[in-house]
């Protein structure tokens, strides 16, 4: 199948609903899930931020002005509804100021394969960053995506976001180091 | 540096797992939950309200600063009047707010 077009997924989502909707998921339902995975942990948190993401963007995508990227627009949303579960989190029990805390989560949920030591220290790394670095770091290193679009995700600028990248990549090489 | 870590080694591999059939389920269950809402209409750009509100704003910003000038040094800005400022809003403004809040993503951080 051939990449899809954000435009068209737009022109569908006005003209055929039902069809734009699956146009959406097709491109995005990964992504997004994966995406949210990553900074929230646990696979059922990251399901109910999913599903949230998508409803709001199936009910707002007429408010998309194209200020942005129709991904970059996609990818606020989701982080939105990350953050709101991980500040869920902050207000009640688990301090996320605590670099174990991911570590915690990540022994705590049922969809971890604990086999790939290599990967499993790498989230940990992750997940002992700021959630700002997390994010930062996310977009870059697993999403490929460009430091303006980095910037425009996270309310920044290209710099900061650079910076951020740079050093949350010195701390993840630090923090594997220590725990080897 | 990357000598002790090489990321290139890993790449984008992740230990994190979904159950059978999650994706499918994922988006059926989203599907059930949208089939029957309609997606919110565009919001209209109405640059001339939006200036005459911007006008007023500014009118009554000034008024406020004449009036309670000889105070502003004893006394900080109390929630109450946030939240009175916030009230008389039109509706169509005070969404457009609570959108901009809830858009951006580190603002309660």
């Amino acid at each position: 199948m051939a990449a899809l077009n954000d435009a068209d997924i737009l022109s569908a989502l006005k003209e055929d609903t039902e069809r734009g909707f699956r146009l959406l998921m097709a491109k995005y339902k990964e992504t997004v899930y994966w995406h949210i995975r990553r900074l929230v942990v646990l696979h059922a948190d990251a399901q109910d931020a999913s599903q949230e993401t998508f409803v709001r963007i199936f009910r707002s995508f007429r408010q998309f002005k194209g200020e942005c990227s129709f991904a970059v627009w996609i990818y606020r949303i989701a982080t939105n509804e990350a953050l709101r579960i991980l500040r869920q989190r902050r207000e009640g029990r688990l301090s996320l100021d605590d670099p174990e805390a991911g570590a915690d989560l990540l022994r705590a949920d049922g969809y971890v394969d604990f086999n790939d030591l290599e990967a499993v220290k790498l989230q940990k790394a992750i997940l002992s960053l700021p959630t700002k670095q997390q994010l930062v770091f996310n977009l870059r290193y697993y999403n490929e995506l460009g430091y303006d679009e980095i910037a425009a995700i996270t309310g920044s600028t290209a710099d900061s976001a650079k910076t951020n990248y740079h050093i949350a990549k010195e701390k993840i090489v630090k923090y594997v180091k220590s725990i080897v | 540096m990357e000598k002790d870590f090489d990321f290139n080694r890993i790449g984008k591999r992740m230990p994190y797992k979904t159950p059978d059939n999650f994706f499918n389920e994922l988006e059926t269950g989203i599907w059930e939950k949208v089939r029957d809402t309609s997606p919110e209409p565009a919001r209209r750009k109405n640059i001339r309200l939006r200036l005459l509100l911007g006008a007023a704003a500014v009118a009554a910003g000034i008024s406020l600063l004449l009036v309670f000038l000889p105070f502003i040094r004893e006394r900080h800005t109390d929630f109450s009047e946030v939240e009175q400022a916030f009230a008389n809003l039109s509706e169509e403004d005070q969404a457009y707010m609570l959108d901009v809040y809830r858009e951006d993503v580190f603002i309660n951080e």
